[in-house]
């Protein structure tokens, strides 16, 4: 190697070894050393090709690069190396004691407290303003099951009430569309309008979107896609009978559970007694207790035994099973209590089968029919509402 | 199994000429004509990869006055990955034994 050649290694070097600076110290000499040798054998190569004229400048820029190298090295070496340093460090101090003490009560109250609000805010109902909207079911203050709302209610509220909306009624069951097994949901002509549901292509439903519609379905998007893989059919049949489609609704869409894949637009119950899920929607700044307090007048007004309405509740569909409201109107003296819940159950029991012996309060037939009150729930619905 | 990666050119190129039988960083940038700082961090990211292995040359080499070298080899997956980049880049397979390494 001639003296032309040996300063510009010389410089080569010294760039190396800066460089080196960068690489972390647990790899550094090995890198260095790759270098080094790379840096020899770069020289004598150019020497053997006869190219020392341009040895200079290419050894120089040869060692340019190893910067480059460095800094990779630096950046997915270094951060690695030192985040498990640190872990092993800090995990042998008290102040990592008292950080992971802090971690974990933080995390018990984050999930404990604030995780459904959390959780609503992040997973927004695809309704407008789904704040307002509530679900209205009838509860049992001891058994803890809901049940469904008579239809008969519904449109007292939807003609007396001040604080809603507007009420739309719907219950699901298992049904066959097309060959296929799905959940149908049975829902009122003012469902959709009442939640401000979307259809595919981002159009609202209206309050006279169903007006005239005798068989009519809505498909969710789900369903739409898997079954008929995004060609909207104009026709279904499900259950034997041919219901026309009218929309699809957009992907976002669900309601109380994600398995509905038709929505069929319902005529209303074919009783009186019939019980069906209730949505209904506050008007601005009404709250749940108001609107409580209002629907159990409006049904007492008609007549029916105040009982009825005793374990009354409302449901936001935001929150799920979060935030459940009972009404607080127990009955105060036991004596009134018992007998109104007499009276609670022949009622019930009347109406699913006859039970005039109870009336008479024979205390074995009363016994009896207390234990089929556990079976009403099962037997009284042939689909559901949402409410176990 | 293990997905494939996918390369860049440059990185499937770097690969091929090991393949070929250049083996160590400075003789690759001869093959390629790439520059020290564009070879070196695809040879570590193949290696971190798995597809290339490095190994030092034995110290025999240290008995002839001069530094060791890295040398570097493909692995089976490393040779999986050359046949898929072969697809992925049609002309790497004009690079013919002779030319990798003449």
């Amino acid at each position: 190697v001639n003296r032309r050649s040996i300063e510009p290694c010389l410089l080569a070097r010294c760039l190396i070894r800066a460089a080196a600076w960068m690489v972390p110290f647990r790899s550094r000499a090995d890198w260095q050393r790759e270098w080094m040798g790379e840096l020899h054998y770069a020289q004598q190569t150019l020497w053997e090709k006869g190219r020392e004229m341009a040895a200079g400048s290419r050894l120089v820029g040869f060692a340019l690069g190893a910067f480059q190298d460095a800094a990779w090295y630096r950046t997915h070496t270094w951060s690695r190396e030192h985040f498990k340093w640190t872990v092993a460090r800090g995990t042998k101090s008290a102040s990592f004691c008292l950080f992971a003490i802090g971690l974990i009560l933080t995390v018990i109250t984050v999930t404990s407290g604030s995780l459904p609000r959390t959780r609503a805010a992040l997973l927004r109902l695809p309704y407008t303003d789904p704040d307002r909207i509530v679900t209205v079911a009838q509860g049992d203050a001891t058994l803890a099951v809901r049940s469904g709302i008579r239809d008969e209610w519904v449109r007292w509220w939807r003609t007396d009430s001040h604080l809603i909306e507007g009420a739309a009624t719907y219950f699901w069951s298992e049904k066959t569309v097309d060959r296929r097994g799905t959940q149908v949901a049975t829902v009122s002509s003012v469902f959709f309008p009442l939640l401000g549901a979307q259809t595919e292509d981002k159009r609202r439903f209206a309050s006279n979107s169903f007006e005239n519609c005798g068989n009519c379905v809505v498909l969710s998007n789900d369903f739409w896609r898997k079954a008929y893989h995004g060609k909207a059919p104009a026709s279904v049949v499900m259950n034997g009978t041919r219901f026309r489609v009218i929309a699809v609704l957009n992907k976002e869409f669900w309601f109380l559970t994600r398995r509905i894949g038709v929505w069929e637009i319902g005529r209303g119950a074919a009783n009186r007694n019939a019980k069906t899920g209730v949505v209904i929607r506050l008007r601005p700044d009404v709250t749940d207790a108001q609107a409580r307090a209002e629907l159990v007048s409006i049904v007492q007004a008609q007549g029916v035994n105040p009982w009825s309405s005793l374990y009354f509740f409302t449901e936001h569909t935001g929150s799920r099973s979060v935030l459940v409201l009972r009404a607080r109107a127990y009955p105060r003296r036991r004596n009134d209590f018992a007998s109104r819940s007499r009276e609670f159950r022949a009622m019930e029991c009347a109406r699913i089968r006859p039970c005039a012996v109870f009336l008479l309060q024979d205390r074995i037939a009363a016994r009896r029919c207390a234990a089929s009150r556990f079976g009403i729930y099962a037997s009284a619905f042939d689909h559901d509402v949402g409410g176990y | 199994m293990k997905d494939e990666i996918k390369l860049t050119h440059t990185s499937a190129l770097v690969l091929k000429v090991i393949s070929g039988g250049c083996n160590y960083g400075f003789d690759i940038m001869e093959r390629t004509g790439l520059q020290s700082g564009t070879v070196y961090p695809i040879l570590r990211r193949l290696e971190e990869s798995g597809l290339i292995l490095a190994r030092w040359e034995p110290q025999a080499a240290q008995q002839l006055q001069r530094p060791q070298r890295r040398y570097y080899k493909l692995t089976r997956a490393g040779e999986r990955t050359l046949v898929m980049a072969g697809l992925r880049y049609p002309l790497l397979q004009n690079l013919t034994a002779g030319e990798e390494k003449r």
